[in-house]
């Protein structure tokens, strides 16, 4: 063996050269640095040497004996002759539990071992996506979305996956109480009766009412009680986009936009692929033209925004832009592509053109550093493909650019992708802010005797200078409807129990043509009631009226006399009925009015909202908490942000200019003064966001959220006032450095896998990979690899293990997966997804801090460029379960073993904790049980009943001590195995679904047979863009990532990856010559 | 006449007695009366006990195959 091809020495540099590097020479040319953090980046000299240990200091410290208590043997012996004095009494009375059976009398709609799945809807938010959820033997174990409904196609957020917990939560509300005490139904009934009848006005105050049911419910409530007034709000209410289509087109139903016909996307401050307004579908929709298994040619993203957002990672095209900026951005597109270009008859338009004369694009980019470059492809783009592009402005940003986004696409032509098909459709409309204030006045002058909130939490999530929590302490008759105890029912002397959506009825219409059912799949766990029968006994003034069938009986009386027969099918009513609760939905003819034609006066007409040289403020949805009401679900507080990778907190993330501007670093706290309101928060320095820019997320900060959701965070809602240029948009805010310090904990320099330890064969190590589109399209195979990185010959390379090299036992099924890195978005569903199908447990921050996260599946994040300008990709990182996996090797109890069929398992009451194997695996995915986590979290919360109860009964329940990691879902793999025995065939690749890959909602993960070589999946594994990660190293991995392709007009310029040069197939026949 | 040369230090083991039974109460008052955590979780739930799980049999379940989802 020739020695010199392994001497590779001075390939790597040795730690002690490695010096800070100066921001200008970050990336220096023909060659990546990827980064995951400012430390890592910069070489920060305590990050390298973190990363040359295993574990944590922390992790590895012991004991100190000295400092521990002295136990005198008098103590000892006195101590153990009473604990087994005890232990003796304690079994004394040992009862006998008889033996284990199944059930005396078996339940027809049961089979023991086996499960039942019932279509159902999510009321996680006003979405209404349909679900399909998992029981087993009458408990809900699993939630993934329904894959026949329309609108979701089976896929649902992390909210909707976590829901689960929220039906477990050992805090739920589990009787009417009045004034604290606990109370009965009738009791209650009785005293709000008499309430509702001597009340000369009263108050609901509801989320929106997607429920067309309900609505009738609430019709008739305010038919029995005229002086009723019903006021529905949600945090984000989509209001400024639906109030700005309004005034363009007339209406306010909204059609649904083609996002998978459209070719170039341009999404201003808009995060429509995580965050705003029906994003699984977007990203759905998005993803299903960045598919290089099909023809179809890739989309192209541009993203200008002032925060940094989930969409903007993933653009092609990205350009930071001060918030309040992008308004004046978009009127200098219209005025270069109508005043310049003229690409519209609308240039004709004499109203206009006073209009085109304001805003120049060329002054503006200039102006504000954008990249000249960018902004001509945007603008070529543009104007090619006209009727096929689409502009999409944020959620948060106000009426306003909503106005000047709508004429933009109007004179684009790109109405064209508005569906003439699907509209949004509102049940209900929201309360406006005039409405909402009228309820505090009318609250705070005692007009009002009585308010109901139902499942609502205003105290908390309203705008704080409403002052709700002190207007409602005048009102005399204080009524709460919620799952658990909040802010609101601290405030409410009668607090009432309602069914989680796994226990009640509904119905759901956001859409034209689309109705989704909400069936109980278990009954009643606790003394609960579905709200909407409480209120049809309050409007019938029986309290005799209850029973618990009554809103079932109303909903399909409601159906039968207005869905059955508007819809008209062809079987009866009682088919009819359970045929849609099968289904889950009803999808039917429902032709939408025409879409109108715009209304230029409103343009011309639009006062334009002004920038400022003050800060932004941009509040944001919380990434998994949503408005904070699930802030008491463990899993979605332990979900790291896919941006800054921060855990259980919401922060200030400010951009490196501004931390420089207010004299501040990581976790020190800034003061932010909005108006009258101001807060103190910790600030996170992130990568790519603009100056003078703070984006904080609301939904943390609960002051009675139960013992996992309260004190998390900070209340940003006491940063929303009624003055902003929209609910989340503030210029005018003033910002300075605040008093001390607090710690955010991020995971995203943990678990490193290009750790210069394990940096055997070159520095870079090309983990990640990535191209062009356009470089793609010449030559498929421009990233493959040759034999030869960085001057060594892989094939020469020893294995770590030879006699494994050909593997002749791999003959039937052997399993694998495929990670398209051009699908995946970084949304973090498939980590939430894995925790519930695998039970992995919360484990609190102070031991996400010390590496000691559990989750199965990870994201990692990794920035490349200027901290400015960064390019992120997104790399979903499990178990690859090698062939040669390294694990195995060093476990000297053999609990990690390989299976026949390719999996790396784990045998749980194998395992002694020597934690070898996590040290030798090169991915960083193996994780170790260092402490009982369920009965250390929340002192013992998570294994309270009924907690117990909701973990999956196929896998184990892992405790202290034990090493743990992905096991392919090795439960579903049994399950298909077993259903295909019984067939009597052989399982196939596609009879299986992984957690992971049923959750993701831009379909980036496959799972199937790799030896199955008829297969899609084999096709998709042995695509041109297919590598596995650190494959170098010859462990064998068994899942291929397909590389990222940029849909950019110029060159990545990365050295090795898509420059032209000879490839493998050129390079042997140019040898033989 | 016999006389009792022995009442001081019976006076004080009865006070002793007294004084340890007077702590022992307090001890077992505190224990069960005061929120020691290390006897109760923090997590009130009083009906852990009465939850029972049963499929609604309202509900219409679906008849897919199941071979793919475990």
């Amino acid at each position: 063996m020739d020695k010199k091809i392994f001497d590779i020495s001075d390939k790597i540099k040795k730690d002690d050269e490695i010096q800070l590097v100066p921001q200008g020479d970050i990336e220096p040319k023909g060659e990546v640095n990827y980064w995951r953090s400012f430390k890592e980046l910069y070489r920060d000299p305590e990050f390298i040497k973190a990363k040359k240990s295993e574990f944590t200091k922390e992790q590895l410290e012991k004991p100190d004996v000295s400092k521990m208590g002295g136990l005198s043997r008098r103590k000892f012996l006195a101590l153990f002759s009473a604990s087994a004095a005890l232990a003796a009494a304690g079994c004394n009375d040992y009862r006998d539990k008889g033996e284990i059976i199944p059930y005396n009398k078996k339940p027809e709609e049961v089979t023991v071992g086996r499960p039942n799945f019932y279509a159902s809807a999510c009321a996680g938010c006003s979405a209404g996506c349909g679900t399909l959820i998992r029981t087993r033997e009458g408990r809900p174990v699993k939630v993934d979305g329904n894959p026949e409904h329309p609108v979701n196609q089976g896929k649902i957020c992390a909210i909707g996956q976590a829901s689960i917990m929220s039906l477990y939560d050992p805090e739920r509300l589990k009787e009417p109480t009045v004034k604290g005490s606990k109370a009965k139904w009738a009791d209650v009934d009785d005293k709000i009766l008499a309430d509702l009848k001597n009340a000369k006005q009263i108050a609901v105050v509801a989320n929106a009412i997607t429920s067309p049911t309900f609505k009738k419910v609430m019709d008739e409530f305010v038919a029995a009680y005229p002086n009723t007034k019903i006021y529905s709000y949600e945090v984000f209410d989509n209001s400024t986009r639906k109030s700005a289509w309004q005034k363009c087109y007339g209406t306010r139903n909204m059609p649904v936009v083609k996002l998978e016909e459209a070719k170039i996307i341009l999404a201003l401050e808009s995060d429509f692929l995580d965050t705003d307004e029906g994003h699984i579908e977007n990203l759905r929709k998005f993803a299903y033209n960045r598919d290089v298994m099909s023809d179809r040619e890739f989309n192209r993203l541009y993203a200008v925004e002032g925060a940094m957002t989930v969409t903007g990672m993933n653009a092609d095209y990205r350009m930071r832009l001060k918030s309040d900026l992008i308004e004046e951005f978009v009127h200098c597109l219209i005025s270069e592509l109508l005043g310049k270009k003229k690409i519209s008859n609308y240039a004709t338009d004499g109203r206009l053109t006073p209009i085109f004369g304001r805003s120049i694009l060329d002054d503006f980019a200039k102006k504000n550093n954008l990249d000249k470059k960018i902004v001509e492809n945007l603008v070529n783009d543009l104007s090619k493909a006209q009727g096929e592009s689409i502009v999409i402005a944020g959620d948060k940003m106000p009426e306003s650019t909503h106005i000047a986004v709508n004429f933009l696409n109007e004179i684009l032509g790109n109405t064209k992708l508005y569906s003439t098909e699907a509209q949004g459709f509102e049940v209900m409309a929201l309360s406006s802010k005039d409405d909402m204030n009228a309820l505090v006045n009318d609250m705070r002058s005692k007009k009002i005797d009585v308010v109901i909130h139902l499942d609502v939490n205003p105290a908390f999530n309203l705008a704080k200078n409403y002052k709700y929590d002190e207007a409602l302490k005048n009102v005399n008759t204080r009524v709460a409807f919620s799952e658990s105890a909040n802010e609101t029912t601290a405030l409410c002397d009668y607090v009432l129990p309602v069914h989680t959506s796994f226990e009640g009825w509904g119905d759901y219409k956001t859409r034209t043509g689309v109705m989704t059912l909400q069936q109980p799949v278990v009954n009643p766990l606790y003394n609960t009631r579905q709200k909407e029968a409480v209120m049809l006994v309050w409007v019938s003034g029986k309290k005799e009226s209850y029973r618990d069938t009554l809103y079932h009986e109303y909903l399909m009386d409601n159906w039968e006399k207005n869905v059955y027969t508007s819809i008209k099918p062809s079987i009866d009513f009682k088919r009819y009925w359970f045929a849609a609760l099968q289904d889950g939905f009803v999808s039917y003819a429902e032709k939408p009015a025409a879409n109108p034609a715009f209304i230029t006066e409103t343009f011309v007409n639009n006062a334009r909202t002004n920038s400022t040289n003050d800060f932004v403020l941009l509040l944001q949805k919380h990434h998994s908490l949503g408005d904070g009401k699930h802030a008491n679900n463990g899993w979605l507080q332990e979900l790291p942000n896919p941006i800054s990778k921060i855990v259980w907190d919401n922060y200030a993330a400010i951009s490196i200019a501004s931390a420089k501007e207010l004299g501040v670093k990581d976790n020190d706290k800034i003061k932010i003064t909005n108006g009258g309101l101001s807060l103190e928060v910790p600030v996170f320095i992130q990568a790519g966001l603009a100056d003078k820019v703070i984006s904080i997320e609301l939904g943390g900060g609960r002051k009675t959220g139960g013992t996992i959701g309260t004190g998390n965070g900070f209340d940003t809602y006491s940063l929303m006032s009624a003055a902003g240029t929209s609910a989340f948009l503030y210029n005018n805010v003033k910002v300075e450095k605040g008093s001390g310090t607090y710690e955010l904990v991020s995971t995203q320099e943990h678990h490193a896998v290009d750790d210069p330890v394990t940096k055997d064969i070159q520095y870079k190590r090309d983990i990640i990979r990535e191209g062009t589109y356009e470089e793609y399209r010449k030559k498929p195979k421009f990233l493959q690899k040759d034999d030869e990185i960085h001057g060594i010959r892989l094939d020469s390379f020893p294995s770590i293990n030879e006699s494994t090299k050909e593997h002749p036992y791999y003959t039937g099924v052997k399993w694998a997966m495929v990670l398209d890195m051009n699908k995946c978005t970084g949304c973090n569903y498939c980590t939430i997804a894995c925790n519930v199908e695998n039970n992995i447990p919360v484990v609190g921050k102070d031991q996400v801090k010390v590496n000691r996260e559990m989750h199965w599946i990870r994201i990692d994040r990794y920035y490349a460029g200027t901290p400015d300008a960064p390019r992120a990709n997104f790399q979903p990182m499990l178990c690859q379960h090698c062939d040669n996996a390294p694990c195995e090797n060093v476990c000297p109890v053999a609990a990690t073993t390989h299976s026949t069929d390719g999996i790396n398992g784990m045998a749980y009451n194998r395992c002694v904790g020597t934690r070898y194997c996590a040290n030798n695996c090169p991915y960083k995915v193996r994780r170790f049980n260092y402490f009982n986590w369920r009965d250390r979290v929340g002192d013992g919360f998570y294994q309270t009943d009924p907690m117990n109860y909701m973990y999956n009964p196929e896998v184990t329940v892992r405790s202290r001590g034990v090493m743990e990691k992905c096991t392919f879902c090795l439960q579903r793999i049994m399950d298909a195995k077993g259903v295909a025995s019984y067939e009597g065939r052989r399982v196939k690749g596609s009879d299986v679904k992984t957690a992971c890959q049923e959750a993701c909602p831009a379909n980036a993960i496959s799972f199937g047979d790799m030896n199955d070589k008829k297969s899609e999946f084999y096709q998709q594994r042995m695509h041109p863009l297919g590598y596995g990660v650190l494959e170098d190293i010859k462990v064998k991995p068994n899942v291929t990532y397909i590389s990222k392709l940029r849909n950019i007009l110029e060159p990545l310029g990365i050295e090795g990856m898509g420059e032209e040069k000879p490839g493998k197939d050129e390079k042997k026949e140019e040898k033989k010559h | 006449m016999k006389e009792n040369t022995n009442s001081s230090s019976k006076k004080i083991t009865r006070k002793k007695f007294f004084i340890y039974a007077g702590a022992a109460a307090a001890g077992v008052y505190s224990l069960t009366k005061l929120p020691f955590e290390i006897f109760k979780s923090k997590v009130e739930n009083s009906q852990a006990k009465e939850v029972k799980f049963k499929e609604n049999s309202l509900a219409v379940k679906r008849t897919i195959n199941t071979k793919s989802n475990g």
